[in-house]
């Protein structure tokens, strides 16, 4: 086969990105040079360059500050726990207990439930004379208003977004499992290596990426969790669920564009570099127990 | 001996907490679906939403009167429901299949062409499929608003196909396969088209099964792109329109969870075998019977066959309005506010009863551009004047009228649907 022939054959490989290329950057990557502009002039009327002023009145908005402590609270919270129980759930899965099909399934379910089905069951539970204050009676506690005190509300969001998530990384995990070498471990147990060492010297070495990776993936989904917001609680909620995504509705609801270009930069970057930062030691770490 | 009973006795212990795991993650919806068998007065009982909070009885597992009242009041009387759930679906459809199109080939071609560039792109996906909807909404708007497009479902379904979230997952498992098999076809003289989907596409098949999982519920479930692109509250998904249900009315909303519900579990039942392969997973290839092919092919055509008889008669507006009494549109004559009831004067003909007695009046509100949203209200009704009384309490022009008292105002601009059965 001639180079030429070759080359000819290639480019079909190559137009094959286009389609979706072009819809990335169509729908991402050129408005937000739009935006970028947007949040650098005064109006959309009078376009007077002002610099980084729209920036500065973000930074100082008593909203925004309160929506991006509670964005940050909640992911602090959240991600952590949910990438540290799905861990011992599927090193539990990956010993040959009976029905680990089953049970991996169960736990998966909660991902392709809709929330939006199963809100009205945690809106009852959680409700003022709802279940959980029923519980609560019977150990005669205080009743507990769950979506209206600061606190509850989060951990009542918390507890939601494990159900979701537990099972989709515990999945992520079984699949990581899966592949580490069978003969270190067997070689390990004969040696009299205890399960914590066979966990710790071995596995846990191969799990590192998948762990970063899932903790990526978890960090994403955290962002999500506006939905669950949202679905409980509406429009206006509590203080302490007020998130991000709440301030960028009220922003489109008066079409602020300057302020909302401005929320949509900050947070692009902030996010990015998280995201790299978290990557790049994935990648790290990866190479390392590659070899 | 000792050692290896140990080691038994530990892992019953961790099945016995497994299962328990197992059974508080079912709950929320298995409870959603027992709910929805309950009539509306034992709802309130158990989850205690009835004012006397303090005689609700503990949650229950089951209906002690068991009945599909519900679903008939939300397939068959009110067309709101099934008209969201087929939103839904118009929006989920379209974009699972189109991004998983653009995403298997942008994936194929990332695995053909080993440069720099490359690495650059797909660097982006990583980035942007990462990106939450807080960033990614501004974006998406303002491309619907320069092409015209706000408002309507369009601006919805091209930013949901745009979306790179398929590309990665899709690599990933496409980077496994091995470069030889390519070469083997080449020198074969297949092209690249052929490669794509006679080698790639077939040995990724529990891939796409996963992603496309992983779209449909995350497509099926969203809150926030409509909240944003659409304006009109009748081109709304149903998972939107669930949330707005009004709490006298949870009976049927649990109904319509549970309807709701049916399409991705049916999804994660067909692809579950691949699911963990799908995510590189090592094991677990489960052989195929062909009793379990029979049975899943009859499932498929049984759900395909529901949405079309649904979608013909009940999905589908122009069709709908066949099946429904005429209807007629009045105003409220005189508003009466008093400490806690919103009293109107109505029509009489505005109040009938529905099947189960209770007293129904239908609210249209109107939007701004002129559509309408209707809705029922059954709970929010109370007869003041019982018997001859409340009719004729005032007669004026060729209207008999009725002095009704709400439990909540009825939204603004909202008018009173007279059927005329």
């Amino acid at each position: 086969m001639t180079v030429r022939n070759r080359f000819r054959k290639r480019w079909q490989a190559y137009v094959l990105l286009y389609p979706g290329l072009l819809g990335v950057l169509l729908f991402f990557v050129l408005p937000f040079f739009v935006i970028l502009y947007h949040s650098l002039v005064e109006n959309n009327f009078s376009l007077a360059f002002v610099g980084l002023q729209n920036y500065r009145d973000l930074l100082q908005n008593e909203a925004f500050r309160l929506a991006t402590r509670n964005t940050v609270r909640f992911s602090a919270i959240a991600v952590p726990l949910t990438v540290g129980v799905a861990l011992p759930v599927a090193l539990a899965l990956h010993c040959r207990l009976p029905a680990r099909g089953w049970l991996r399934s169960i736990l998966l379910s909660p991902l392709m439930v809709p929330s939006a089905s199963v809100l009205l069951v945690w809106q009852l539970l959680f409700d003022q004379s709802g279940a959980m204050n029923q519980l609560l009676s019977l150990f005669s506690l205080p009743p507990v208003a769950w979506l209206r005190t600061t606190g509850f509300d989060c951990a009542v969001v918390v507890l939601l977004f494990l159900w979701k998530n537990l099972g989709y990384n515990v999945l992520l995990f079984s699949a990581a499992l899966s592949h580490v070498p069978t003969a270190p471990l067997e070689a390990a147990r004969i040696d009299g290596a205890g399960a914590w060492r066979r966990f710790w010297y071995i596995q846990w070495r191969y799990l590192i990426p998948t762990a970063l990776f899932v903790t990526v993936l978890t960090l994403a989904n955290s962002f999500k969790i506006f939905r669950e917001v949202y679905l409980l609680t509406g429009d206006y909620p509590g203080e302490g669920l007020y998130m991000l995504q709440h301030f960028m509705n009220n922003m489109f609801r008066t079409l602020d564009y300057q302020r909302l270009s401005a929320a949509t930069a900050v947070m692009t970057l902030v996010i990015t570099l998280v995201l790299a930062l978290l990557l790049w030691l994935e990648e790290r770490f990866g190479r390392e127990v590659e070899e | 001996m000792k050692r290896r009973l140990s080691l038994t006795a530990g892992r019953i212990a961790l099945t016995v907490l497994l299962s328990l795991l197992a059974v508080g993650v079912l709950l929320p919806t298995l409870l959603t679906v027992t709910a929805s068998f309950m009539p509306q007065r034992e709802i309130e009982y158990h989850y205690g939403t009835a004012d006397n909070a303090a005689d609700a009885d503990r949650l229950a597992l089951y209906p002690q009167n068991a009945t599909a009242e519900q679903y008939t009041t939300s397939l068959l009387q009110t067309p709101h429901y099934l008209m969201r759930f087929f939103n839904s679906l118009w929006y989920t459809l379209p974009i699972t299949l189109g991004q998983l199109t653009l995403a298997s080939m942008a994936a194929y071609s990332l695995y053909r062409c080993r440069n720099r560039f490359r690495t650059g792109v797909y660097f982006l996906y990583v980035l942007l499929m990462l990106l939450p909807y807080q960033v990614t909404l501004l974006p998406h708007y303002l491309v619907a608003d320069t092409l015209g497009l706000l408002g309507s479902r369009w601006a919805v379904v091209l930013s949901g196909i745009a979306s790179p979230f398929a590309v990665f997952l899709l690599s990933r498992h496409m980077r496994q396969i091995p470069l030889a098999q390519v070469e083997a076809a080449m020198l074969d003289g297949a092209d690249e088209r052929r490669i794509f989907t006679r080698i790639c596409l077939p040995q990724c098949r529990p891939t796409l099964w996963a992603v496309s999982m992983l779209i449909f519920a995350e497509y099926w479930n969203m809150i926030e792109q409509p909240l944003v692109l659409l304006e009109d509250p009748s081109t709304y998904p149903l998972s939107i329109f669930l949330s707005q249900i009004d709490r006298s009315q949870t009976g049927v909303a649990f109904a319509v969870a549970v309807l709701f519900m049916v399409p991705p579990l049916l999804l994660f039942g067909f692809g579950q075998r691949y699911f963990a392969a799908g995510f590189g997973a090592a094991d677990e290839a489960v052989p195929r019977t062909r009793a379990s092919r029979v049975f899943r092919t009859a499932v498929a055509v049984g759900a395909a066959a529901g949405l079309t008889v649904l979608w013909i008669f009940f999905g589908n507006t122009a069709l709908h309005t066949r099946f429904t009494p005429q209807v007629t549109v009045t105003t409220p004559t005189a508003a009466i506010v008093n400490d806690t009831l919103y009293t109107r004067v109505l029509p009489r003909e505005a109040i009938h009863t529905d099947t189960y007695g209770r007293y129904v009046m239908e609210v249209t509100t109107h939007t701004q551009d002129g559509t309408t949203v209707q809705y029922v209200d059954y709970e929010a009704v109370t007869v003041l004047h019982e018997t001859d009384e409340w009719i004729a309490l005032a007669e004026g022009g060729d209207w008999t009228t009725v002095v009704l008292s709400f439990d909540r105002l009825p939204p603004e601009n909202s008018y009173v649907t007279v059927k005329n059965e």
